[in-house]
């Protein structure tokens, strides 16, 4: 699972560089999710943009991801393509992060 | 000679040709397959330029089953397979999964509730994943075999 992380202001983006987080990639996702959490800014970013197509495995480790922070840290979503957004709001799991259209007005927030 | 021709003949009837609307796959019960298969389906379901909704709707949904058929059917057994056929209709995609795995618990279906996001679940989306998206489920163990059956509609072109 390649995740490309890099600091960005206060803010760790982490790239997806996947085009499925999936069964068989969930305990690498997680894994590496972990690794690049470890130490850090409080706001991390998930860029989704390069994901084609999430399961309930690889939704059940982004969920790990987050509960797996270290306290005060916090984990956003951005730039989901419709079928793992339709994944996330089928599920409510879009109830429980921040979820930014793009990585632009993931941004944003920093800024403000 | 004989024997070549009867099974081109029985080759036939299993699959028609030349309409491009039935898929069949056979594929080990292992995670890594599942994602393999996932894709060709995905790129059978594109060849017919369905709705988004109906290729989402159809591939999210058999891919948990299968990763489904996997985790369960086949948890510490080191053999046996996965066959699926799927057909594209003019109003419904019908996909049959066929499996030697263990049976379903109690012969049926898993209620498929859905878990509270409140709780952070990391995971038993599935069912209730596959309810959600497709129009109907059913599931027969027929001897050694599982059968599950799940139909989608298929709505008008874009």
């Amino acid at each position: 699972m390649d995740l490309q992380s890099e600091q960005l202001g206060e803010t760790l983006v982490i790239r997806v560089n996947a085009s499925r987080v999936d069964a068989a990639a969930a305990i690498q996702f997680k894994d590496g999710m972990r690794e690049l959490t470890r130490e850090g800014p409080d706001r991390c970013v998930l860029d989704l943009g390069q994901v084609d197509f999430v399961d309930s495995s690889g939704l059940g480790a982004i969920v790990a991801s987050m509960k797996q922070l270290n306290d005060g840290q916090k984990l956003d979503l951005a730039a989901l393509k419709p079928a793992v957004d339709k994944v996330f709001r089928l599920t409510r799991m879009d109830t429980i992060f921040a979820i930014y259209t793009d990585m632009a007005t993931a941004m944003t927030y920093d800024a403000g | 000679m004989l024997a070549d021709t009867a099974l081109m003949v029985q080759d036939e009837t299993i699959k028609p040709h030349g309409r491009g609307s039935a898929f069949e796959t056979v594929m080990e019960p292992d995670f890594l397959a599942v994602r393999n298969t996932s894709l060709k389906i995905d790129n059978h379901l594109a060849a017919h330029q369905l709705p988004a909704d109906d290729h989402q709707n159809c591939s999210i949904a058999l891919t948990e089953a299968l990763n489904n058929i996997v985790e369960h059917g086949f948890a510490n057994l080191d053999s046996g397979e996965i066959r699926i056929a799927l057909t594209v209709g003019v109003t419904t995609i019908r996909a049959v999964l066929t499996d030697d795995g263990r049976a379903m618990p109690g012969f049926q279906l898993p209620e498929g509730a859905a878990p509270d996001p409140i709780d952070l679940p990391e995971g038993g989306f599935g069912w209730f994943m596959i309810k959600s998206l497709s129009r109907s489920q059913t599931y027969e163990r027929c001897g050694e075999m599982n059968v599950l059956t799940l139909e989608f509609s298929r709505g008008p072109a874009n």
